[in-house]
């Protein structure tokens, strides 16, 4: 044990010796979050006024290396799991206590066995084509912490209960100097990080970024692999089957 | 597909990142970023061998940079050149050891605006798509009908842009049907358009526009398609669309030769045409002379038509800043028609009955050159010249037989009308700051329409009307030119005062001025002159209208409804001089508007609004000596007439759920005229004469229209409601009858919903129309129209539709009924460019068509006679 710990030391204190090649291939970025949502007649705001506050104390980590990331919600000790869960519904807009997975082409995450269907799928998010129009780069460029970085939009098509069309535009801001082609929650694709992502309800923005961590990610599960797009129209056609009331869960 | 000049039109870039000792550096982005006023910036991602490559623009400068974490960025530009380039990068490492980065950013969410979303077309398309007709149908939300509408969400899109430059006028069957798939790259769809961008946030109207963004390396080409066909009975037609775009230039022409009754423009497109009048001024108190209508529609409605088209569009950045476009049509237009009308005269009389049998050719030639100068000294100013000329010539040559129960005569009617037109417009446009923007418009429009008519009959006719002279043969010969003139000025200030107010100022004038000369005589066998002039016909008139405004409009927005009130102040002066004496009128008028809007949950809208205007009465209204106006009629305007006053309110609902959900739409619409002009008759058999008088009767025209369809299993089924009231009084022969014209309309419909299955519809509708004062008449009518739209096969298909129509009259009993078919077969190979047709229209040969309208003072029902049987083989090329 002593022997690997030694040899193990004495690698890291190699690399550090030859360390002329600073290319950080991995990385953690923790992120916060804020709503978006100021519609004072909303429903959900009076419902549990603490929102706000509460999304104000979770925060969300992309954990990279190489090709690969995941981002999940960290674990929270102070807030009780059920004012979570109400904070990821209402303002989120999906449960985070999952993982998502991506890689330069597509983010993923995993649909548990739930009715309509009896059986795990991996949902796959492609980023070039999808339910969605396809990231539009911009002109407009900020400065975050010094970063230069660019804006990107997208609109989000999907369809609500009723079978209608609905678009949710999407805005990203990624800075092609970090050049870790990912992102919160399913969105990555792009030259660059995002630093700031903002969706209809919620704004991401990224709080510190640790480079050339040593980390290990948790491995996509190996489920039956199935494009969003597919597995929302298997559902839609479920539910005109059935002509049922039921909203799928996101 | 070829490229037109013989140097590429892009390069290629390519090369290796990677740290001073060699090592790459895998994933660095590159960027390039293209010189000049609005330049965009692409990407390029390197590969774990540090590789990237960019396909860019021969004929701009970039600055190619990378950035990368933990080195210092390194850069270099690019000249313009046709030839590949390499480039490594190779970063110095930056002496810190980066290993925690805090971000104290203040992150705070903005305002996404709805109005524009982008398509990317390579997400969306299969790749086997012809037309860009084609791949609209696969965007969501995005539906294009058999005429070239498009629309998005259920909502029209009303302007069509190409690489941000309106493409012919901005109509879009030009473009859906002519816009290559394979050049397509981006589609965006805008909402609240306004083609000055920075005038949307003041000025944005209901409007959608779709921008078509082409491929960068297509930007270049010339591509397009021909086609020729040839079928039974010498039938042929001929078509070219040809496009040739470079971001600052570009230029597209389309000629069209056909005499199967084919349009090459919708009535949409031709709208725009009618143009060259700017958007602020009120386009309906100037009508035009120039008829663009028989343009438009397929016309297989007659018994023979030649139609010679062509048009061009082009647009070219002259100088930075600076940007010239326009369009040219010329047409010729051959008809012949041939119809039977049976007409009922509705007068206290009794009835008075009449059959016209009538035949008439026509030919119509127009020639139409648009230019516009586009001038952008910064974002925030633009100035806009635009001058449109159109000259048109029609002629027609009429024979019509008149039988009533006393006589039976035959008329040869002649006519040749030559219509000039210019008309331009200049409009500046200032955003000073967020809160203050300006608009000046001066329009002006020159006119002069030169008729001349020629009536010959073997018989007398309109006797007592018309002082003739007995003769062998009767000729009656009308001269008329009317030339208008009239300018139009309009100050704007828009003041933003927060998010949720605005006002507008307003103050302008409007300025008429036409000088109408009409002179009827007749031409007597023995070469001598018999003039009307001394039995009051002939009129020489001057009319001068000027309207000088002060308007306030004042925009405010509570809570999830956004208003507009309006009031304006008109000083209104009309005067005419004539022979038999001048009239003056002037008058203050004001004229409150309001409209509200309230978007209840996105797609999903309640519009309401109201209006209180006037309309003063034209110069064909103020003559105040006779004109013939037709073989049986004669008419005069009234000197004394002044403004009608009328209130107009509509209350309109749209829903629209997307695919697979319910569409909703209900409208009524109230008009009412508290003073009106309208025209009084006496009638003698079939002859009548007309003058217009000012009536405080008022006239009420009630609309109402509802429409709902919803998704049941495969089918989109629906129906709609269509109703319309309207009351007005008329005096006939000294008795004045209130009189009711109502039209009710009931269809179901339904279609087939999903993308992968044949487009197949079918629709019923009954119709009711009544006309009730005096005397009364009524119809009733069943149409069912059906279509088929079927992809058969990879490389086949299919295309099938079917009308029925019957008419009956519920006072005699007597009905009448046709039914018109058309189909085509279509095969594309894929991978060739070649592409074949076979159309059949009207296949089951039916020769007439019949139709019933009713007026003021008649009920009629037409026989028209419309093109037989034409079977067609076309051949297509595509660049």
């Amino acid at each position: 044990m002593t022997l690997i710990r030694l040899s193990l030391l004495a690698l890291l204190l190699a690399s550090q010796f030859f360390s002329f090649s600073q290319s950080y291939n991995s990385g953690i970025v923790k992120y916060k979050v804020k709503n978006t949502k100021n519609r004072l007649t909303d429903n959900e705001l009076r419902q549990n006024p603490r929102l706000p506050m509460i999304l104000e104390q979770l925060t969300f980590s992309l954990n990279f290396i190489d090709s690969n990331a995941t981002f999940n919600l960290d674990e929270s000790r102070t807030i009780p799991p059920e004012d979570v869960k109400s904070a990821e519904i209402f303002f989120i807009g999906v449960s985070t206590n999952r993982h998502f997975w991506q890689n330069p082409d597509a983010a993923y995450r995993v649909m548990p066995a739930l009715p309509p269907f009896h059986k795990d799928y991996l949902l796959v998010d492609s980023f070039k084509s999808g339910r969605h129009t396809g990231w539009k780069i911009t002109n407009e460029s900020k400065e975050i912490a010094g970063y230069k970085c660019f804006k990107a939009t997208r609109d989000n098509l999907s369809q609500n209960g009723s079978g209608g069309l609905r678009r949710i535009p999407v805005i990203a801001w990624f800075c092609p100097e970090l050049p870790f082609p990912f992102g919160p929650l399913k969105y990555g694709g792009l030259p660059g990080l995002i630093l700031e992502l903002q969706t209809n309800t919620t704004i991401f923005g990224a709080k510190s970024i640790s480079l050339g961590e040593n980390i290990a990610i948790l491995p996509m599960p190996e489920f039956e692999l199935i494009s969003e797009e597919q597995f929302y129209r298997d559902i839609h056609k479920k539910i005109m089957e059935r002509r049922g009331k039921i909203m799928p869960p996101f | 597909m070829f490229p037109l000049v013989t140097f590429s039109q892009f390069r290629i870039i390519t090369g290796i990142v990677s740290d001073e000792s060699g090592a790459p550096l895998g994933r660095a982005n590159v960027m390039a970023k293209a010189l000049g006023e609005d330049g965009n910036v692409k990407f390029a991602m390197a590969n774990a061998q540090g590789q990237y490559n960019f396909t860019l623009d021969a004929s701009k400068a970039y600055l190619l940079s990378v950035s990368y974490i933990g080195y210092h960025p390194d850069s270099t530009k690019l000249d313009p050149s046709n030839s590949n380039l390499r480039h490594d990068f190779k970063l110095r490492t930056k002496n810190e050891q980066l290993r925690e980065i805090i971000i104290e950013h203040e992150y705070r969410p903005v305002i996404i605006k709805k109005d524009t979303i982008v398509f990317n077309v390579e997400a969306f398309a299969a790749g086997n798509e012809r037309k860009l007709k084609d791949v609209l149908g696969k965007l969501p939300g995005v539906e294009v009908d058999r005429d070239g509408r498009v629309t998005f969400n259920g909502q029209p899109i009303r302007h069509m842009l190409v690489e941000g430059k309106k493409f012919f006028g901005g109509g879009s069957k030009l473009a859906v049907e002519n816009i290559p798939a394979d050049a397509l790259d981006q589609i965006e769809v805008i909402d609240h358009f306004n083609e000055v961008g920075f005038l949307k946030e003041v000025s944005g109207t209901d409007e959608m526009a779709m921008n078509v963004k082409l491929k960068e390396d297509r930007k270049r080409l010339v591509f397009g398609d021909l086609e020729a066909g040839g079928g039974n009975g010498g039938h042929h037609l001929g078509h070219a669309a040809l496009f040739y775009y470079t971001p600052a230039h570009n230029v597209s022409v389309i000629g069209d030769i056909n005499d199967i009754g084919k349009s090459v423009f919708t009535f949409d497109d031709m709208m725009r045409f009618q143009g060259g009048v700017s958007a602020f001024v009120n386009t309906n108190s100037r009508p035009s002379f120039t008829n663009l209508n028989t343009f438009t529609s397929d016309n297989r409605d007659v018994v023979e038509n030649r139609s010679r088209f062509a048009a061009l569009n082009f647009s070219s950045d002259v100088v930075e800043k600076l940007n010239v476009s326009g369009f040219a049509i010329f047409s010729r237009l051959l008809t012949d028609r041939r119809a039977d009308t049976y007409i009922e005269y509705l007068t206290n009389q009794g009835v008075t009955n009449e059959e016209r049998f009538a035949e008439q050719g026509n030919d119509d030639l127009m020639g139409l050159a648009n230019a516009k100068l586009d001038y952008s000294p910064s974002n925030t100013e633009k100035w806009y010249y635009n001058a449109q000329w159109q000259s048109s010539g029609n002629s027609l040559s009429n024979l019509l037989n008149s039988v009533t129960n006393l006589q039976n005569s035959y008329f040869n009617t002649l006519s040749d009308a030559d219509n000039h037109s210019l008309k331009q417009y200049i409009e500046w446009h200032k955003a000073y700051n967020v809160q203050h923007t300006t608009t000046f418009v001066v329009n002006h429009v020159y006119e002069k329409n030169t008729p001349l008519n020629t009536w010959i009959n073997d018989q007398a006719f309109l006797v007592g009307f018309i002082p003739l002279e007995t003769d062998d043969q009767y000729r009656i010969e009308q001269l008329g030119r009317q030339r208008s003139n009239s300018v139009d000025a309009l100050f704007k200030h828009y003041w933003v005062i927060n998010s949720r107010h605005q006002l507008h100022s307003n103050i302008g004038n409007n300025f008429a001025r036409v000088d109408l000369l009409t002179s009827e005589r007749q031409l007597l066998s023995d070469g001598s002159v018999n003039s009307f002039a001394e039995a009051g016909f002939g009129n020489d008139v001057l009319y001068r209208l000027n309207d000088a405004f002060v308007g306030l409009d004042y925009k405010f927005i509570t809570g999830p409804v956004s208003n507009t009130a309006s009031l304006y102040g008109h000083w209104y002066a009309l005067s005419t001089a004539q022979t038999d004496g001048n009239h003056r009128l002037s008058r203050f008028l004001p004229e409150p508007t309001w409209k509200s809007e309230y978007e209840i949950r996105e797609n999903e809208r309640i519009v309401f609004d109201y209006q209180y205007a006037n309309s003063f009465p034209r110069v064909g209204q103020l003559n105040s000596r006779f004109t013939l106006t037709s073989y049986n009629a004669v008419a005069r305007g009234n000197a004394l007439l002044a403004n009608e006053r009328y209130h107009r309110s509509a209350l309109r609902y749209t829903r629209f759920t997307g695919i697979g959900g319910p569409i909703a739409n209900a409208s009524i619409t109230f008009n009412r005229k508290v003073r009106a002009i309208r025209n009084e008759l006496q009638f003698e058999g079939i002859n009548h004469y007309s003058m217009p008088v000012l009536t405080d009767n008022p006239e009420t025209n009630w609309m109402a229209y509802g429409s709902y369809s919803n998704r049941v299993a495969f089918f989109r089924v629906g129906g709609n409601v269509r109703l319309s009231w309207f009351d007005y009084s008329q005096t006939v022969n000294d008795i004045l009858a209130n009189n009711r014209r109502t039209s009710h309309q009931y269809t179901v419909n339904m279609r087939t919903e999903p993308s992968d299955w044949p487009r197949a519809s079918v629709a019923y509708t009954k119709g009711f129309n009544r006309f009730r004062g005096n005397t009364s008449s009524r119809f009733t009518t069943d149409q069912l129209d059906a279509s088929l739209d079927w992809r058969l096969l990879r490389d086949w298909s299919a295309m099938a539709e079917y009308t029925y129509f019957r008419n009956r009259n519920t006072r005699t009993g007597l009905s009448d009924s046709y039914h018109v078919a058309n189909a085509a077969l279509d095969y594309q190979p894929e991978h060739t460019p070649w592409g074949f047709r076979l159309t059949a229209n009207n296949f089951l040969d039916n020769r007439t068509k019949v139709s019933n309208s009713i007026s003021d003072f008649l009920a009629s029902e037409q026989v028209t006679y419309i093109m037989p049987r034409v079977w067609l083989l076309s051949v297509r090329y595509k660049l």
